[in-house]
């Protein structure tokens, strides 16, 4: 992918490769989308979306992606070369099968193992607050923009101001302000904090979701008239699929508020067709067997254990007869002291709550009680489902 | 972990809302330097140091495209700052000056001493023993 394409270049470019009649429906969308939504986009466009509102906040942005990529590169290396020395003082193998608390007991005294949390921590904090505190100042005209989107196409917003909200999806999760369901701004800031942290340096373009897309496992018999995408977020992993099934119906689904509308707002600047809802994934009010592919992308560790039972039973039912469900998180243990250790801390003060909760979930037998089969996907620790 | 505590967004705005009430999580309360003898504002100093790095690149990025400016067009406006869109070029070079801004800046948190320098005056060095 060039990144340098500009947001309807990208979307022509991801789609070159179908037929020529999805092509005349994308063509369709673009220009139905060109008197559609429109961003604030002060300082123009970076490709397909809108730059940071400021020079200094996209210079920032700059710095704690740095620091990301310093922390896990440098910083984390260092610390796990001194969890190999104080464990060999110890005589204990660095991957001694061991519990999470025994790990953080044997290095947590370490100040450069130390380091490590409070360098994330303050990263974490930093930059989502720099956000937050940006669209709180600007808010008038920055949910100006939301309203306006919220009633433009491509694709369709769905929002339940007043659905029970299940305490266990309002947590302050991955130490973002407000969680998913809290802060008006919860999408922009989860934008910003993806790109200055966990997808740095590839994903600004949806260039990460564009390749899970790319490798979402299709049903046997080819037909995919229905997507689903459970957890949207910000409705990436959705408009990544309907960038590679241009035809096929498209939804994202997410418990926030905030973080559907700025899906939708995103995706419609775009030009692309999805339709976001704000429900929950355990009851997704879609009738039976109604999905060809369900797919979720890092949703099940920011889920409950019965949260986590319901969705895949949920997906089970939704998913049509040879349906396929294609989730991108896994749940495998790290091997050494010190990945527990990091485990921990993403867990207890990075606040991953429901951490502890995913490591406990068989998926396989989940899926089986769920009606599906279950495919390994080969080199990887990910599975599949496929609905008998 | 601590008690669960139920709040609101802060913002206050007439416009309609879609946040619900969230569960308030206790990342501020986190100590991770207190060991060791460390005094627990060491963490704050970190938290500080960074957000300082923040603004010192911020400057350092708006005064190279200050300059790219200036060279290209002998004169600037604070608008045609703000809007530039560096080259790819350019790119690479202020994601290389970046690089080595923050390893400049936090490489040192690396390499952390082990020996209290009270304790190396026993350290097996003959000249130091020999002042003795």
């Amino acid at each position: 992918m060039k990144f340098w394409m500009n947001r309807r270049q990208v979307f022509q470019y991801t789609t070159a490769a179908v037929t020529a009649s999805a092509v005349a429906s994308l063509s369709a969308n673009r220009a139905e989308a060109a008197d559609v939504v429109k961003r604030l986009a002060k300082r123009g466009y970076d490709g397909i979306y809108a730059r940071q509102p400021e020079l200094d906040m996209e210079s920032k942005g700059d710095f704690y992606s740095g620091i990301y990529t310093w922390r896990g590169q440098e910083l984390e290396r260092a610390a796990e070369q001194r969890a190999i020395e104080l464990l060999s003082a110890k005589k204990i193998d660095p991957k001694k099968p061991m519990s999470w608390g025994e790990a953080v007991a044997l290095i947590d005294k370490d100040p450069l193992i130390a380091m490590t949390c409070r360098a994330r921590t303050s990263h974490q904090k930093l930059k989502y607050k720099m956000v937050q505190d940006y669209y709180h100042q600007h808010a008038d005209e920055y949910l100006t923009e939301m309203e306006k989107a919220d009633k433009l196409g491509p694709g369709s917003l769905e929002l339940n101001p007043k659905m029970v909200i299940p305490e266990y999806t309002a947590h302050e999760i991955h130490s973002m302000p407000g969680g998913y369901v809290g802060d008006e701004f919860a999408g922009h800031m989860y934008d910003c904090g993806t790109n200055w942290g966990a997808y740095v340096d590839r994903n600004y373009q949806d260039g990460a979701h564009i390749g899970m897309a790319g490798n979402a496992m299709t049903p046997a018999d080819g037909k995919v008239k229905r997507i689903l995408d459970i957890g949207t977020s910000i409705g990436q992993f959705a408009s990544s699929m309907k960038r590679r099934f241009p035809e096929a119906e498209v939804w994202g689904l997410d418990i926030g508020g905030p973080m559907v509308r700025y899906s939708h707002m995103k995706a419609a600047d775009n030009g692309i067709a999805v339709n976001y809802v704000q429900r929950l994934a355990e009851d997704t009010k879609f009738p039976d067997n109604h999905f060809d592919i369900v797919v979720s992308n890092l949703l099940f560790h920011e889920v409950n254990y019965t949260g986590t039972q319901a969705i895949i039973k949920e997906v089970g039912r939704v998913l049509r007869p040879g349906g396929v469900f294609s989730p991108t998180d896994d749940n495998k243990n790290p091997e050494t002291v010190k990945g527990k250790y990091t485990l921990w801390y993403n867990y207890r003060w990075n606040h991953e709550d429901w951490y502890a909760d995913w490591h406990r979930i068989d998926f396989p037998a989940e899926f089986k009680k769920s009606g599906m089969k279950v495919v390994e996907v080969p080199n990887t620790p990910l599975i599949r489902g496929i609905k008998a | 972990m601590a008690e669960k505590k139920i709040v609101k967004s802060k913002l206050q705005t007439n416009h309609e809302t879609y946040a619900a009430p969230f569960v308030e999580a206790d990342y501020d309360a986190a100590v991770f330097t207190s060991n060791e003898g460390m005094a627990p504002t060491v963490d704050a100093m970190f938290t500080s140091m960074m957000a300082l790095g923040a603004n010192v690149w911020a400057l350092q990025r708006r005064i190279a495209i200050t300059e790219i400016l200036m060279e290209k067009n002998g004169k600037v406006t604070r608008d045609m700052i703000e809007k530039y869109v560096p080259t790819e070029a350019e790119k690479a070079q202020l994601k290389k000056a970046r690089d080595t801004f923050v390893t400049e800046l936090y490489d040192p948190f690396k390499v952390m001493g082990t020996i209290h320098y009270g304790a190396s005056i026993d350290v097996p060095d003959p000249t130091v023993k020999k002042a003795l």
